[in-house]
């Protein structure tokens, strides 16, 4: 079955649709947000084995890592020819260099000599000379340089480049693939490329960076950011204004999007905020407190903070702030391009991204940056802030409420790790339509690892 | 974009969400079953019904009556911040111009 037929009607949620709620705003937005794209393939449970086997871990690397766009950097982070930046996945590692102005490549991280990696940290460099025996080679990936070439004679040196992988940019993100196998990133990204492109994520700085371990599978990480489920029972402040059963998932090719409306209240709610106590509540106002804000007569939170956010955007983007969308403005809509970058939409500034902390399949790296918009010179990226898997993700204190909430959702990952862990063996029952991204994750990974154990297959 | 700011909040449609400032600490009700969640000396007072007890902010019970608390609500009231809100704690209204209301009370 195609990953996009839904042939069943999947239940949903009491309460307003997310297209009735837009159908409210004063500035609709682009016509893709009017579109579902809800996806169904069965009711299978998940195996628990896909999050605690090592044997599992391999095959992900085998087939999918290896094979799979990735993003790697920003083009920020190497904005001068020579700049160089390590990425690692797993235990693979990779070169992402700036080999011209307008030029960035990618190579395996390694000597083709005697496999030394060329580079541990990120740095600029004029040339890539391992250091074990001083081979050389040009950015571009030419060998420039042999020691003793006299006692190589039966190598070829014309053939012995650095080994090159895949690169594509989308909106200043450098993403790499070891083997493209004749995919562009474009093609593999498809429509989120045009849902994406009125944001300009390319003309933004990274604002802040932070990085924090968790003791559990990088999928268990991932996933307690593709639905709002969860919204009730792990960050019951927020359902006053944010609709979260009423979120709408829809699941593409290669992506997948929720679209969670903000400035409305829960359905669970069995009461009806005021358009002032959802303010209130955004602005963390508490019982008893005066409101720092009263809403001007006529105006919704929605409208409201529409028309602020246009205010904030005007510096930077001018008068197309007033084209952007109310929904653009105050919703909370994040895509995920599989398998593990997680750009929030619009104007909305968070990026993560999930990875296995090295090559363990048991503990993971949740990125978050914050990507800005800027006028004049383009700042230095921030530097990437490291947090330990028992750290908030408050104390570098640049995330403001943010880590807070993350630091909810941090409270699940590895009791969720700890229990499939000590559990006996069963699948994970999830719900079909509010956790349908992970369904869709699911059923792409497996497709990606069936394919690429069909291929071992042929080729033995 | 102007806002206004005025004394005293808007009351809630919802009566029993009503609080007196000098009683409250913090406070939040559970939009599910408004127990009210207030900080106080030794962790996190929860009010439910004629139910009161104290809790830690992991949710595990200290004194006071048991029963089924939120360990996340908990969490939010007894390791969020001690003192009230301002407009420069949040991003995206920050910058909103304050005016005065009728009642004159702040405005900027």
């Amino acid at each position: 079955m195609s990953m996009e037929e839904t042939p069943v009607r999947l239940n949903r949620s009491p309460g307003p649709t997310y297209r009735e709620i837009l159908d409210t705003d004063r500035v609709k937005p682009p016509r893709h947000f009017y579109e579902e794209k809800p996806f169904y393939d069965g009711s299978d449970s998940i195996p628990v084995e896909r999050y605690i086997s090592r044997e599992f871990h391999e095959l992900e690397k085998r087939h999918m890592w290896r094979t799979t766009w990735q993003m790697a950097c920003r083009e920020e982070h190497i904005p001068e020819v020579g700049d160089t930046f390590v990425y690692e996945i797993c235990d693979m590692s990779f070169l992402v260099v700036r080999s011209a102005p307008d030029e960035i490549r990618a190579y395996w991280n390694f000597c083709r000599h005697r496999g030394r990696q060329l580079l541990t940290q990120s740095t600029w460099t004029p040339v890539l000379r391992c250091p074990f025996h001083s081979f050389t080679w040009n950015l571009d990936g030419s060998l420039a340089y042999v020691p003793t070439e006299w006692d190589f004679p039966h190598v070829d040196c014309d053939e012995l480049g650095l080994l090159s992988v895949g690169v594509g940019r989308w909106g200043g993100f450098v993403f790499i693939n070891p083997s493209p196998g004749g995919e562009t990133l474009e093609e593999y990204m498809g429509e989120m490329i045009e849902h994406s492109a009125p944001w300009h994520f390319e003309t933004r700085f990274v604002e802040a960076h932070v990085a924090k371990i968790f003791e559990a599978n990088w999928k268990i990480v991932e996933e307690a950011f593709m639905e709002s489920f969860h919204v009730a029972a792990t960050h019951p402040q927020q359902m006053v204004r944010l609709g979260d059963v009423n979120t709408q998932y829809d699941c593409y090719g290669n992506f997948s999007r929720a679209l969670h409306p903000s400035g409305v209240p829960s359905p669970l709610l069995k009461w009806t905020p005021t358009e002032q106590e959802m303010l209130d509540n955004m602005l963390d106002i508490r019982e008893g407190e005066d409101a720092i804000i009263v809403l001007p007569e006529g105006e919704t939170l929605r409208s409201f903070a529409a028309i602020v956010g246009r205010d904030q955007l005007r510096p930077a983007i001018g008068d197309e702030a007033d084209t952007v969308s109310d929904a653009e403005l105050i919703d909370a809509m994040e895509y995920t391009l599989l398998p593990n970058f997680h750009p929030w939409a619009a104007f909305q500034r968070a990026v993560y991204r999930f990875t296995p902390y090295g090559d363990d399949h048991e503990r993971s790296v949740m990125e978050v940056m914050l990507i800005s918009p800027f006028s004049g010179e383009r700042p230095k990226p921030a530097e990437r802030i490291l947090l330990g898997p028992d750290e908030s993700w408050t104390k570098p204190g640049v995330l403001g409420i943010t880590g807070r909430i993350l630091d909810q959702d941090s409270t699940n990952i590895a009791a969720v790790q700890r229990g499939l862990r000590s559990a006996p063996p069963a699948g994970l029952e999830v719900t079909l339509y509010q956790e349908s991204r992970i369904r869709h994750f699911h059923k792409w990974l497996m497709d990606r690892i069936d394919a690429g154990r069909q291929r071992d297959r042929t080729s033995s | 974009m102007e806002g206004s700011v005025q004394g005293s909040k808007q009351g809630s449609k919802q009566g029993s969400k009503q609080s007196s400032k000098q009683d409250s600490s913090r406070g939040m009700r559970h939009p599910l079953t408004l127990a009210l969640y207030e900080l106080c000396g030794d962790g996190v007072r929860v009010t439910d019904g004629q139910k009161v007890g104290v809790y830690d902010s992991t949710g595990r019970w200290v004194s006071g009556d048991r029963f089924l608390v939120c360990p996340n609500l908990c969490g939010w009231i007894g390791d969020g911040p001690r003192e009230p809100s301002t407009l420069k704690d949040h991003r995206r209204f920050r910058n909103v111009v304050l005016k005065q209301t009728t009642d004159g009370t702040v405005g900027s």
